[in-house]
């Protein structure tokens, strides 16, 4: 069988390695790459993201791959999951360093995290889920598990059937989404140890499964 | 809700893991990567690691011994060590650092804080800051500089740091308590997380730290080294102060472990011990 089932999108900024080291003690022999006959062939992707709105989509245009992600995700249904950045990514803009157009494909946008007497921005380290929404990729995670997060913006949902869980910080804040195929994390499931883990898992079986 | 963070503190010094004591004398620990998989194992929520001689030998902290620890970390990586440009940040970032911590660059060329916050945002830049009293140390030429650790660490957050990694130097290696006074002024006083290290001997002192309202997390060093599972029994501990939200989820959880004042685990009854002959636990493969 030629070609790679998961791809993990290479668009310069993201900790591609923590994700792929994941995905191998999972089994899974994931690609690295912004080739468009890799994302062709791929049954799934990552998205993943640590850095800045504004590069990570000006290298995602400059690399020419909207279009034909756009293409297998959004029309031919194949499951994506947006990690941090990547999540974010997916909103219709973020007002992160000046407004800048996202991809749009979840009704909402990125805005910052308030700070206040109690709360510092950003927002580090272990909070627990509430799950709002069963979702395949939430499968086996009890609502109370802890996840890793490390984020100063984040996805303010128009259409709330989208979210799946939240946590509390000062706010309540999105931590997953899914709308059909395209599945998101605000948290770092490949920083998350077993939760995490688990979650990934979820995630190559929601591709593994996938007639897409 | 956001837990207290317990961070554990790996100092590189010829590629080999090591005690630090008051900022000059080192005893050899062993292999970055058995660290790293062990601390992964007991349960820790980060790791930081830091070359320490990186930038007197004016390098890097070598990213191939980055790459293969990484590996083994399934909790996030914080690395540091001669970091002087947005090339260095971004070959550590390619090489499984999750945050970068800065130290000597931000005295040496400050707008390396502000282009890296832009490029790579603010969540992924530690300022670390070498305390001596209420004043910035130099660890090179081992003198206090002129700022004090408020004036320097505001500086740092106007820049675009993301966390404030504060190191006592008096209390390194020392093992009586952290600072606490310092450590809750500052907390106070800061817009962005902060985490405090030095000092830690036992575990009253994590908690003494933990119940500081502001502060983020502990960094640990010498600490964790010495005694077996020290990660999984200190989140037992804490996990039974109802104050203090810490996340105890390892396997090994001690959870229902009784301590004593010294904080040592108690014997459980004959009768349970009997019983736990017979448990049946599944191994849970993901």
């Amino acid at each position: 069988m030629s070609g790679k089932k998961i791809v993990i999108i290479d668009h310069g900024v993201g900790n591609t390695h923590s994700i792929a080291n994941a995905l191998d003690f999972l089994g899974c022999d994931a690609l690295l790459s912004s080739c468009h006959a890799d994302i062709e062939n791929a049954k799934g992707y990552i998205l993943p993201g640590v850095g800045a709105f504004k590069i990570a989509m000006q290298n995602l245009q400059e690399q020419d791959i909207i279009d034909i992600l756009e293409k297998n995700v959004l029309s031919r249904n194949k499951p994506i999951l947006g990690i941090c950045l990547g999540m974010q990514l997916l909103a219709k803009s973020s007002v992160e360093g000046g407004l800048h157009k996202g991809l749009g494909w979840i009704d909402a946008t990125v805005q910052p995290l308030q700070t206040s007497a109690n709360i510092r921005v950003p927002h580090v380290g272990w909070n627990n889920i509430k799950i709002v929404q069963n979702s395949k990729l939430l499968k086996n995670i009890q609502t109370d598990s802890n996840f890793y997060f490390d984020h100063s913006f984040h996805v303010v949902c128009d259409d709330k059937t989208v979210e799946t869980s939240t946590i509390f910080y000062g706010e309540n804040i999105t931590a997953s989404v899914q709308k059909a195929n395209i599945f998101a994390t605000q948290f770092h499931p490949e920083k998350s140890q077993t939760a995490g883990l688990k979650l990934l898992r979820n995630f190559l079986d929601i591709v593994e499964k996938s007639d897409a | 809700m956001l837990k207290k963070r317990l961070i554990a503190s790996l100092v590189l010094k010829d590629a080999q893991v090591v005690q630090s004591i008051g900022f000059s004398r080192y005893l050899p620990i062993g292999s970055l990567k058995i660290c790293v998989e062990n601390l992964n194992r007991f349960g820790i929520d980060e790791i930081v690691i830091i070359d320490i001689d990186a930038t007197k030998k004016n390098q890097l902290i070598d990213t191939d011994l980055v790459k293969e620890a990484a590996k083994y970390s399934f909790v996030p990586l914080s690395v540091g060590g001669g970091i002087k440009t947005i090339k260095d940040i971004e070959l550590l970032m390619h090489s499984g650092a999750d945050k970068v911590v800065i130290n000597q660059a931000f005295w040496q060329n400050p707008q390396l804080i502000k282009k890296s916050s832009d490029i790579f945002g603010n969540q992924c830049i530690v300022v670390s800051m070498d305390a001596y009293e209420e004043k910035c140390y130099d660890y090179i030429t081992q003198n206090k500089r002129d700022k004090t650790v408020l004036e320097a660490a505001q500086k740092a957050i106007s820049l675009g740091a993301g966390e404030i990694l504060l190191n006592s130097v008096q209390r390194d290696g020392i093992k009586k308590g952290m600072d606490i006074e310092s450590i809750q002024y500052l907390a106070n006083s800061l817009s962005i997380p902060l985490i405090a290290q030095g000092g830690v001997g036992n575990t009253h002192h994590i908690k003494e730290a933990f119940r500081i309202k502001n502060l983020s997390a502990v960094a640990v060093g010498n600490f964790f080294h010495f005694i077996e599972h020290s990660v999984n029994i200190t989140k037992g501990v804490l996990a039974s102060a109802t104050d203090i939200p810490i996340r105890n989820e390892a396997e090994a959880n001690y959870k229902d472990a009784v301590f004593d004042e010294e904080l040592r685990v108690a014997k459980k009854s004959d009768e349970e011990l009997r019983d736990m002959l017979f448990e049946y636990h599944k191994a849970e493969i993901i």
